[in-house]
């Protein structure tokens, strides 16, 4: 690889991991906006600026370097406590974090940057900077100053920082009779961060002298943790009269540099000063552990060196975490996983092509080996499909910035809660929900949540609010969108479709098909268009999104109340479970994660019915489609058929086929343009002996159905 | 609610709560036994609760022990005493 290429990857990675950093650094700040004294907040915000500065430098991006340098310095002095966080600062890193991404999109062939901008953020952290300078001044020469004039959310803030402490916790003798218990004060300290403990118990004499009444251990603690030095002195509050607590920091930033070597364990003991330099210069010539030495020659005891032994290992031990944090993962292109998810998805096939092989042979031998690749193979699949899960918390966290500039913009006070941001899934799916969702989200504000004067006039809280809800259900996943505003008004919406022509006035709907009209093409309730939402084009947009990932949107609303919409998608777009069916020569799947189980149909069955296309399923009534009808499949039904009850939206649907083959391995495969359009049909697969299999849609199907049957209906009305 | 019980063997059966609000009883039973056998053998089998006073005396107990060049060893050790001498930092 030559010095250039290396350079273009390194910029390649520099790109990725900046595009991270700003994402991070978005959601930093917004959390810091609301928790203004949270040292962890104010370092998240350094360390994505300071690294963010290093590496553009690195890579050649002068201008994001020396734009990125003075946030960053003004988030040193933050977390030096010297600026406090206010508003107009969270505003301004925002519109800094906002410029940094148009640097980079800009040095990959976006708009350009507009230079007065970056000036013009600049000299406002400067005057940040040079106000609080100013500020400090005065404050120290008059003694009384008020801190929070400028009428702003504000707080001092202090380093923070992973730091490892010495403590050494010596307890008076009389502490018990104050029912104090030393160990519930210890347990409190492991809460604050990883300690290794040590008791020491020089101090207790032989039974015959000692008075089992008195406390006489002391006990050597080190302590790394994020929580700073308070946070041990809190621990110790209480008992600060009864006992003598000595703090010492003995590693600074936890981090144990590679070249920086650990403290020797003569070095810890001189500097807790159980050994003087005297001594243990005389016995470091000795062939011997110094611990050793030292006991033997009486200058310390065991459980002094015992307890430096434990500080040593302590600090290994941190040390070794931090390097197994470090390695804990690898950044690795999409698209190496995309070609590794499509090789899973041949080498399924292939799987079945040999299973059904071995079958014929009926080898013994061959079908355990065939077995075992069976095995592995749904292991290997399992295992790729997870490494492309990504938890959807990433995407909530861009929409907690939408939210605050969308309020802004349109006068309104929303706050965003969220629920489930851990939920899993596959990373094609997040990347296509994101337009949706930010569709769905601005037409909540804009449309749903009142001004906050007629929201107070309603008798509701004047904040509205905006809830996002992710949780797995099944093979999917639920997504839920949920606003406190005015909800859907059912007479407006069906006036403005008939307006529109999309419905005619005579209509008879149902309220869950007058509140899917705002998913129609061209359909738009708002009075005046705004520049956040209201042009028409978004909801119908969104549905098709998501009928594009295989889901579906469902929309729940009541006046006055609110509005709910839940998208249900597929955990993944590449590989599904499902059920093998076949009718006359062709194969179809079934998706298994609709189907409820499988009955009989027979002649006299569909007689009885009056051939209505209705069966009794336990006494419950099941429509059923025959797919043979419905795909003009050639050659007559078999005697007995089956039929395949499905689930969709809460309605019980059955699907006649004539043979149930069982459960198979689906890789999905797209269908070519020419049958994109089909509808009812979602993909294609590759069985094993090489046959392709339609992959059945069947919540479109049943829609399709549905559709037809009601023309039908109508025509007959009218004839 | 503390008993105790020492065998011609050097063997004491502690029985009930070892603590603070015992602990002198216990002490007493303890130098009882290290004073009249040359080997103790400490039978916690008994023993119902244990706190951090119990721990001390033991190290006193060994300190004596080693002072006179006697035994003391520990029986029938409950899951409570050895996670308490995890939690006071006594397991190193």
């Amino acid at each position: 690889m030559s010095s250039d290429e290396g350079l273009d990857k390194g910029r390649e990675i520099f790109i990725e991991e900046a595009q991270e950093l700003l994402t991070e650094l978005e959601s930093a700040l917004l959390e810091l906006e609301e928790n203004p004294a949270d040292t962890e907040l104010v370092g998240r915000v350094f360390r994505a600026m300071h690294t963010i500065k290093g590496s553009g430098a690195m890579f050649g991006y002068d201008d994001i370097a020396k734009f990125t340098h003075e946030v960053e310095t003004t988030f040193d002095m933050v977390r030096n406590g010297e600026i406090p966080v206010t508003t107009n600062l969270i505003n301004l890193t925002l519109m800094a974090r906002d410029q940094i991404r148009t640097m980079i999109e800009a040095s990959q062939g976006g708009p350009q940057v507009d230079e007065a901008r970056s000036k013009e953020i600049i000299s406002g952290f400067k005057l940040v900077m040079a106000k609080d300078s100013a500020e400090r001044e005065v404050a120290s020469s008059v003694t009384a100053t008020d801190t929070s004039t400028t009428g702003q959310k504000e707080a001092p803030i202090g380093r923070t920082s992973i730091v490892t402490y010495r403590v050494r916790f010596r307890p008076a003798p009389e502490l018990f009779a104050t029912g104090t218990n030393p160990i519930l004060l210890l347990n409190e300290l492991r809460e604050v961060g990883k300690a290794t403990i040590i008791a020491q118990t020089e101090a207790i004499p032989a039974l015959e002298d000692f008075d089992p009444e008195t406390c006489l251990t002391y006990w050597d603690i080190v302590l790394t943790t994020d929580k700073g030095i308070d946070a041990i002195k809190d621990v110790f509050i209480f008992v600060e009269d009864l006992c003598e607590v000595k703090i010492e920091t003995i590693d600074e930033g936890g981090v144990f540099d590679e070249d920086e070597r650990h403290l020797k364990l003569g070095e810890i003991l001189l500097s807790r000063g159980d050994v003087r330099l005297d001594d243990l210069k005389g016995v470091l010539g000795k062939q011997k552990r110094v611990g050793e030495i030292l006991v033997e020659l009486g200058i310390t005891d065991e459980s002094h060196v015992a307890s430096a032994l434990a500080e040593q290992k302590h600090i290994k031990e941190v040390k070794e975490q931090k390097q197994k944090t470090d390695t804990a993962s690898i950044r690795v292109p999409s698209e190496k996983l995309d070609k590794l998810v499509d090789l899973v998805g041949e080498l399924v096939t292939v799987q079945a092509r040999l299973s059904q092989t071995v079958t014929d042979f009926s080898d013994g031998v061959l079908m355990s080996i065939s077995e075992e690749v069976e095995r592995l193979t749904w292991e290997l699949r399992d295992n790729t499909m997870s490494i492309r899960m990504l938890p959807i918390g990433s995407t909530f966290s861009k929409f907690k910035r939408l939210l605050r500039d969308l309020s802004a913009d349109l006068g309104k006070e929303v706050n965003l809660t969220t629920d489930g941001a851990e939920t899993e899934l596959d990373k094609t799916v997040i990347e296509k929900l994101n337009d949706p969702l930010v569709h769905i989200i601005r037409n909540s504000v804009d449309h749903g949540i009142e001004q906050p004067d007629v929201r107070v006039a309603a008798g509701k809280s004047r904040y509205g609010t905006v809830h996002l809800t992710a949780g797995h259900s099944g093979a999917n996943v639920l997504i839920q969108i949920q606003d406190d505003g005015k909800g859907l008004d059912k007479d407006v919406l069906f006036a403005k479709a008939v307006e529109k022509g999309i419905i005619q006035p005579d209509a008879e709907l149902s309220e869950k098909e007058i509140f899917s009209l705002i998913f129609a093409p061209g359909f738009s309730t708002a009075q005046k268009l705004t520049s956040v939402s209201g042009r028409g084009v978004g909801m119908d947009v969104v549905k098709r999104n998501i009928e594009a990932l295989r889901g579906t949107v469902d929309i729940k609303s009541k006046l006055g109340v609110g509005t709910t919409i839940t998208l249900k998608l597929p955990l993944t777009l590449a590989i599904i479970d499902g059920l093998l069916v076949k009718v006359a020569d062709d194969f179809f799947v079934i998706p298994l994660s609709v189907v409820q189980e499988c009955v009989e149909l027979t002649k006299e069955d569909i007689a009885r019915m009056h051939n209505r296309h209705i069966s009794n399923v336990r006494g419950a009534i099941v429509p059923y489609i025959v797919v043979r009808e419905h795909f003009l499949v050639d050659g007559p039904r078999p005697d007995v058929e089956q039929i395949v009850v499905t689930e969709v939206e809460d309605k019980r649907v059955g699907f006649v086929v004539d043979y149930v083959i069982g459960e198979h391995q689906t890789v999905i495969k797209t269908l070519g343009r020419i049958y994109r359009d089909v509808e009812g049909i979602s993909g294609a697969t590759i069985l094993g002996d090489g046959t392709v299999a339609l992959i059945m849609d069947i919540p479109k199907l049943v829609s399709v159905v549905e559709k037809i049957e009601s023309s039908s209906y109508e025509t007959a009305l009218s004839a | 609610m503390f008993s105790h019980k020492l065998d011609k063997t050097g063997e004491l059966l502690l029985t009930g709560d070892l603590t603070l609000q015992n602990i002198k009883d216990v002490k007493d039973a303890l130098l009882n036994a290290i004073n009249k056998a040359s080997a103790v053998t400490l039978n916690l089998d008994g023993v119902t609760d244990v706190d951090f006073s119990f721990l001390q005396l033991l190290r006193a107990a060994q300190k004596s022990c080693e002072i006179r060049e006697k035994t003391l060893t520990l029986e029938n050790v409950p899951k409570r005493y050895q996670e308490l001498a995890e939690e006071s930092g006594f397991a190193h």
